[in-house]
């Protein structure tokens, strides 16, 4: 980080301790896009995505007195967004688990789905959102670091250098991080994929044996 | 090619096209409004911070406690309402008897009985 964004930095902090709308305003411009397309790569969901920058950015607000300026405010307010989205699939594996209730007074259908991109047709939009949740879930096996490095490596808003603040450790380490991420994710879709096409198999086999 | 051969291609094809799913992610754009969303979630903070807290207690670790001090007070509640309704039976049964007792000239301060000494 150079002085002069440093400089410029702390007299935004400043700005922002002191309650100012103009200020804040100035950090969700400067930072809405990278926010909210780091939760996305998280959660995989432009509606959830959107929702999480925005509890980000009300972090940001609740919580600037508590920043110490040990890192960059940037460093700081990635950190905030991946540390919601982390909270917020969590949250949902425990719904999943433990959401009878919630089942029952279907409060998972008081969300309102975003319309389809009129490009994509419905059973190519099924198969993406299926590809999704496979990968999904090959990601929440990883350990914690290897999926911040790995998700954030994805997206093109962020450096490496950037990744390594936010995870405070070193460039070579976030490399390593990424290459074990990426080994791990690829032995469960391989097992992901040969159980669920060895389960194919017999039936085709039995279709066969009907013709 | 063998059958396991062609599987295997297969199951290489979906890993790396599942793998690849973050790099053809496309990128989001902010909508026009999201500062103003913003600002209204600031206004009206207790919206979204009930249906968090609702969501929290309904769907995650807090629904066996909360199903326990629901268990309890309903208990609790039942156990009022027996020693009220107890109490407010047994003052009954003494209004009654009062009555009773009012009626028939039974109480203490009855009227002694003339003996036309007069």
């Amino acid at each position: 980080m150079t002085s002069e964004n440093s400089t410029h930095d702390d007299q935004l902090i400043r700005e922002l301790r002191e309650g100012r709308e103009d200020a804040f305003r100035q950090v969700v411009a400067q930072h809405q896009q990278r926010v909210i397309n780091i939760c996305y790569r998280f959660v995989l969901d432009r509606a959830e995505a959107e929702d999480l920058a925005q509890e980000t950015f009300i972090e940001i607000h609740r919580s600037i007195e508590s920043f110490r300026g040990q890192s960059s405010l940037t460093t700081w307010i990635y950190r905030i967004a991946v540390t919601k989205s982390l909270d917020f699939i969590r949250k949902q594996g425990r719904a999943k688990r433990g959401g009878g209730l919630s089942a029952i007074l279907r409060l998972d259908h008081m969300k309102v789905d975003l319309p389809a991109p009129a490009s994509v047709g419905p059973d190519r939009m099924l198969a993406e959102q299926e590809r999704k949740g496979v990968l999904g879930q090959a990601l929440n096996t990883l350990p914690e670091k290897q999926r911040i490095a790995f998700v954030l490596s994805k997206y093109d808003g962020i450096s490496y250098q950037e990744i390594a603040e936010v995870l405070k450790t070193s460039l070579s380490s976030v490399e390593s991080l990424i290459h074990r991420a990426r080994n791990n994710l690829q032995k469960q879709l391989r097992s992901y994929y040969e159980k669920t096409m060895g389960a194919e198999r017999p039936q085709e086999s039995d279709q066969n044996d009907v013709k | 090619m063998s059958k396991e051969e062609n599987q295997k291609g297969r199951v290489e094809e979906e890993t790396e096209r599942t793998l690849g799913v973050l790099d053809t992610l496309e990128n989001i754009d902010v909508g026009p409004y999201f500062f103003e969303r913003l600002k209204a979630n600031f206004t009206s903070p207790g919206e979204p911070l009930a249906a968090g807290i609702l969501s929290h207690v309904l769907g995650g670790r807090l629904t066996p406690a909360l199903l326990a001090i629901v268990l309890v007070a309903n208990i609790l509640t039942a156990a009022m309402v027996l020693r009220t309704d107890r109490r407010s039976q047994s003052a009954l049964r003494n209004q009654n008897v009062e009555a009773l007792a009012d009626e028939y000239l039974l109480t203490g301060t009855m009227a002694a009985p003339d003996n036309g000494t007069e």
